[in-house]
Order: structure tokens, then sequence, then C-alpha cells
């Protein structure tokens, strides 16, 4: 009981940090160009006498025209000779005057994991954000139906020492890491899981615990991805799981070193009737939603679930039923840069005390060098954005495009589209993320298959090169109607990206393919890189075949006759 | 798919007939579900007059490389056909597995 209350409080007080937060942020979007450009002009002042201050001549920077004119676009590889020295010699001062706390370790959606400087500031930034500000408008929008009792959490925060003494990992999990002795009163994850020291089988710590809490008031997790895993796991294991419960044991075959395992046992008794209710429970099956099943008092999950994760996103709507979503931020590991501020909206609004942003129109007659800001853009348009963070980058291409949706009051709303590296593009029709997802989903329905997932992958192993969609589904189509299923594919990809139409018609491209994988493959690939060590809540869909790992691995598993 | 089990000194070998698909993969984890759960077991699976294994195989044969990981134990193929054997170093398996 007392633990209860305690929780209670713990996210009382988170929520009303973040109405005083939200109240503050209303007044932001009112004047949001000005709020955003005065950011800026605060942070030039303030680095004005680091290495990258001098020499770009911050001292000089009066105007958003000056920092156009005198800081060039910038990659990671220009930081890079920074961030050596700051890491290997502890050199300070060089990008930013704001002592760098953390190294952020990107998810890796495009190339290997990079080590972005984060500074007390971006980690304040995220904390009031992603996590106070969202559990205010959660309360709001719940309106009491809320127990902010415990919820299940997927993270599983993992750093690796750096020489200089600090950490690196996700700056997701350094933000919650300075709360590493309440996470118990707000999660049912036993820290055991939330800061692994070895690779185990996560999946099963975090339902074992989630499942013994009849109260559980949330589940959520940095991406969709991981929840939908999460429950298909459950789906294929519930039987293991509740004899557990029942007897107080961890089944033999679950993966997990035996000091671990005996930590975890201190914690947990046998529970013969809730594994009665459990099973009982399960043994109705998975066709209607779990989720308020098992536990009633659920009322809301959070994840990144839009653009290119609604596969999943689809998937979890069948575990959760009416249970509403909360699609939380979007964000990398330079900056937290735009939130919801609705339940179940798609829509995120840009945050303009977080970072100082310039927009490069995403237009064939655009001068790709020319930047707008917040205040000058227009609904329906495409934008590049290029970040300036509270962390010592400047004019930052991060290689995201955007979607202008709407206003808040006078600030943008967005919506992700596509990476820029993430494009595809055989003789230059340049395909979005977004056209290959709206392609697959049209043929789905057309077809009449349920997606398990999918990716593209452009083939210029042939002359001329192709578009080749690589597909599993939940039901194999069968392989005589294969032919008419690959028509239909090339004639929805076609409708989403005409460019691709033309050029199939003067035979500049091959006509489209469609690969089908075996069944569990995107499964199986993500197991693989689970046993590599990549954190099953850090994984993306694989959108894009862009490696040769990826080639090998995808085209090796498909379904043949 | 037929699996046979036997004792080799202190290996556990099972000799696989058939296809490991999605039909039969769950039957072969079941099988040797129990040799997994002991402390440092020994086991091997004999691939001589396997033809065919799809992902759902590959997720049981990872599955049990876990397991041998977990206890300290050993997991090895044998009589790999050429076929399959390509199969594993497309997907990468080549260098997770044990192949004899």
């Amino acid at each position: 009981m007392i633990r209860k209350f305690i929780t209670k409080q713990v996210y009382g007080l988170k929520i009303r940090h973040g109405k005083i937060k939200r109240d503050g942020f209303d007044a932001l979007l009112a004047d949001a160009g000005n709020q955003n450009k005065a950011l800026l002009m605060n942070m030039i002042r303030n680095n004005d006498q680091t290495e990258y201050g001098q020499r770009y001549d911050f001292k000089n920077i009066k105007t958003i025209a000056d920092y156009r004119e005198k800081v060039p676009f910038s990659t990671y590889d220009d930081y890079f000779p920074y961030i050596e020295r700051m890491v290997n010699h502890g050199e300070a001062n060089l990008l930013t005057a704001e002592p760098i706390v953390h190294y952020a370790l990107t998810s890796g959606s495009v190339d290997n994991p990079k080590k972005i400087p984060v500074s007390q500031k971006t980690i304040d930034l995220y904390q009031q954000y992603a996590s106070e500000f969202s559990f205010s408008v959660i309360s709001d929008a719940l309106k009491g139906k809320w127990s902010r009792q415990r919820g299940l959490n997927l993270m599983e925060i993992k750093f690796e020492n750096l020489p200089g003494g600090l950490f690196a990992g996700s700056i997701s999990g350094r933000a919650v890491y300075t709360l590493k002795n309440f996470l118990p009163l707000m999660f049912t994850s036993p820290n055991e899981v939330v800061f692994p020291q070895e690779i185990m089988d996560a999946k099963y710590v975090h339902l074992r615990f989630a499942l013994l809490e009849e109260e559980l008031s949330f589940m959520g997790s940095a991406f969709m991805t991981a929840l939908s895993d999460l429950m298909k796991y459950l789906e294929v294991n519930w039987e293991l799981i509740v004899n557990d419960i029942e007897k107080g044991t961890i089944d033999p075959e679950i993966k997990i070193s035996d000091p671990v395992r005996q930590e975890l046992l201190k914690k947990i008794k046998a529970q013969p009737a809730r594994a009665q209710a459990l099973r009982k429970i399960f043994s109705q099956g998975f066709d209607t939603p779990i989720v308020p099943r098992i536990w009633p008092g659920l009322s809301f999950a959070f994840a990144i679930g839009s653009g290119g994760f609604s596969v999943y996103t689809e998937k979890m709507r069948h575990y959760l039923g009416d249970i509403p979503i909360y699609f939380s931020v979007y964000a990398a590991s330079e900056s937290i840069m735009a939130i919801c501020t609705e339940m179940e909206s798609q829509e995120f609004t840009l945050i303009p005390d977080s970072a100082f942003y310039e927009f490069i129109p995403v237009e064939e007659d655009a001068d790709p060098l020319k930047t707008l800001t917040l205040d000058e853009l227009e609904v329906g348009k495409d934008y590049e954005i290029v970040l300036t963070n509270t962390s010592g980058f400047y004019r930052y291409r991060i290689k995201d495009v955007v979607r202008v949706v709407g206003f808040n009051k006078k600030c943008p709303k967005i919506q992700f589209v596509y990476r820029l590296n993430q494009m595809v593009s055989i003789a230059g029709e340049k395909t979005t993320e977004e056209c290959i997802s709206w392609a697959v989903s049209e043929f789905a329905k057309e077809v009449g298959c349920q997606l398990v997932d999918f990716s593209v992958y452009a083939d210029i192993n042939i002359s001329p090169g192709r578009y080749t969609i690589v597909l599993e589904t939940e039901t194999p189509i069968p392989y005589d109607k294969r032919e008419a299923a690959r028509a239909v594919m090339e004639e929805k990809l076609n409708i989403a990206n005409p460019s691709i139409a033309k050029k199939i018609k003067t035979q500049v491209l091959s006509h489209t393919e469609l690969a089908i994988v075996q069944e569990e493959t995107y499964a199986l690939y993500r197991d693989l890189m689970i046993m590599r060590g990549i954190s099953g809540n850090q994984l993306k869909p694989v959108r894009v075949i862009d490696t040769l790992i990826k080639e090998n691995f995808f085209f090796a598993l498909l379904d043949k006759e | 798919m037929q699996i046979v089990q036997r004792n080799e000194e202190d290996r556990t070998i099972f000799d696989i007939t058939g296809r490991i698909d999605t039909n039969t993969s769950p039957d072969l984890q079941k099988v040797t579900e129990e040799c997994c759960n002991k402390q440092a077991f020994s086991m091997v699976l004999n691939f001589a007059d396997v033809e065919f294994i799809s992902s759902a195989g590959l997720r049981v044969l990872l599955l049990i490389q876990k397991k041998a990981n977990a206890m300290s134990g050993v997991f090895t193929l044998r009589n790999v056909s050429e076929t399959i054997q390509e199969v594993f170093q497309m997907t990468g398996f080549a260098d997770i597995l044990t192949v004899e």
C-alpha cells in the first residue's frame, strides 16, 4: 500500500512539473519564431569563445543572416576530430562551453553507432519533454482514468565506459539514469534487465514481472517494434511464463546468468492464484484484444509508432483493442525536436526552446543552400531539417525530411516523412520510405494479405535496374498468384512515385519485382541482432536493404517453390 | 521430418531426416528441449538427411545456441549439406554455429 501511494505521488509530481512546462510551452508557441531565434543568439553568445566559435567568428554574428553566412552546414564527420579530442583527451570548450556529460550512441539506423556529445542542458530538455510533459498530456487526456500505478517500460540502458570517465549509450537511457533509484517505483521491470550487464532473455524478464502486476497502468517503449515483439513473445510463450509464476521459478531454458537468476528469484515468489487467473485468460486465445483482459486497469501505451513503424502499430492495436496510444516525441540522439500534444495524434509540435531549426525546402527548383526559419514554413510542404542544438552542433544536417501538417499557435506541427540517406534512387526517381510504405499498404489491401514486415531493395545487379519489394505476410501468398501480386505491387509503386512508372515505360528501369521471404524471416533478423548485442528496444524496422549483410540475409531466405 | 535421438559417449545426437520448416520446427524445439535444459549439455544435430531449413528452423537453431551459451553447453551441427551451409554463410549463422 505504501509503495502504491509513493508511486502515485511520483507520477503526480511528474505531471505537475509537466503542467508547468506545458503552460510555458503555450507561451513559447505563441511567439515560436522569435523564441527560436532568441535561443540561437543566446547559444552563439555563450559559445563564442569555443574553438568552433572562434573558427566561425561567432563573436560577430548578430543576426540569423550573419549566422547563415559565417557558419557552414555540417555533418558528423565535421565534428569527429573534435569529438575524438574530447573523448580521448578530455579537452573542453571545443564545440560548446556547456560541460559535456554523456555521449549518445546513435541507434544505428543508417551507419555504425556514432558518439554524439550531450550537455546537461540537452538531458534536462529530454527529461522535461519526453517524461514530464508527456505524462501531463496523457493525464489530461485520460481525465482520471490513469491510475498512476506502475507501468511496463521496455527500456534497457547499456552504457559503455569512455576513457575520460564518461558513459556512452542511448540518450533516452541517460535521461532516466539519474532516476535509477526511483525506477522500481515507476516501472515493473527490475534493474537487472533495465541495466543489463550481459545478454539475457529480456522479453521474458519484462513480461514475468509485468504479469505479476495486476494493476499495471501502462506499457511503453522507445519504438513500437519492441512492444509488438513482446506481445508476440507472450503469445508463443505464455504457458512457460505462467508455469513459472505458479511455481515461483524461472525456467532453466530462459537465458539468464546464474548470479542474475539468483537476484531475480529473490524478488519473486510462487503465485498460484495469479497463475490460474492468467492461464484462464490466455486459454481463451489471442484473437480478441489480450492487453485489457490481462490488465483491466491499463489505460494507455506509448511508443514512437508513426511512419515506418505503422505496421507494428497496427499489430499492437490488435493486442490493445481500444486502449489509446501516445505517439511520444520526434527525437534523435542530437536533440528532442517535437512532441505530441494530444493522445493518439501523429502530429508533432516543434519544440522552440530545444534547438534552433532551419529548413531546406524539398522541391525540384529549391536552392539547396537556402534555409527557412520555422515561421516561414508552409502547410503541406516537405523540408529537410537543419539543427543547431544545445550540445555544440551547428547547422547540422540530420538528414530527416519532415512535412508541415499544420500549426499549433504559431509553431509548425510536423510529421517525419523519410531519411534522406534511406531514400532509394536507381535512376534519379527518388523513392522515399513514405512512398514504399503507402504502396505496400495499398498492395496488402488489394491482395487481401496481412503484412508482417517489408523492405525495399534497389536491384542494380540486372540491367536496367529495378525495385524489389521484399515482403513477409502472415499467410504466404500462393505461388500461382505471385505474378498477379507482383503486378499489383508494381501498379501501387507506380502510383506512389510516378517517376518509376515513367522510367519503366521508357525502359530506364526494369519491371518491379516482388520477393516473398519465408515465414519468421524478419523475426529471425531481429533475433540475430539481439544475439549480437543490440538492445531489442532500439531495433528499428529494416526498410531499405542497403548493405551486403542485409542483402545476403533476406535473399537467402526467399520463399521459393 | 523425423528425429531419432541417441547417445554417443557423453553427447546427445539427434539424427534428423526431412525438412525443418514452419510446420516442423516446433517439433525440433520440443524434442531438443529436455537436453538443452541440462547444465553443460553436449548436443549434436546430425543434418546428413536434412533437405531444407527455413527461417523458422534457423530460429530454433539460434535458440539452442543461446541456451548452449547460457548453460555452458556445447552445440554442434554435423554433416551439413553444401546448400544449407550456403544458407548459414549468407545469413551470418556460420559465425554463430559450430559445424563439424
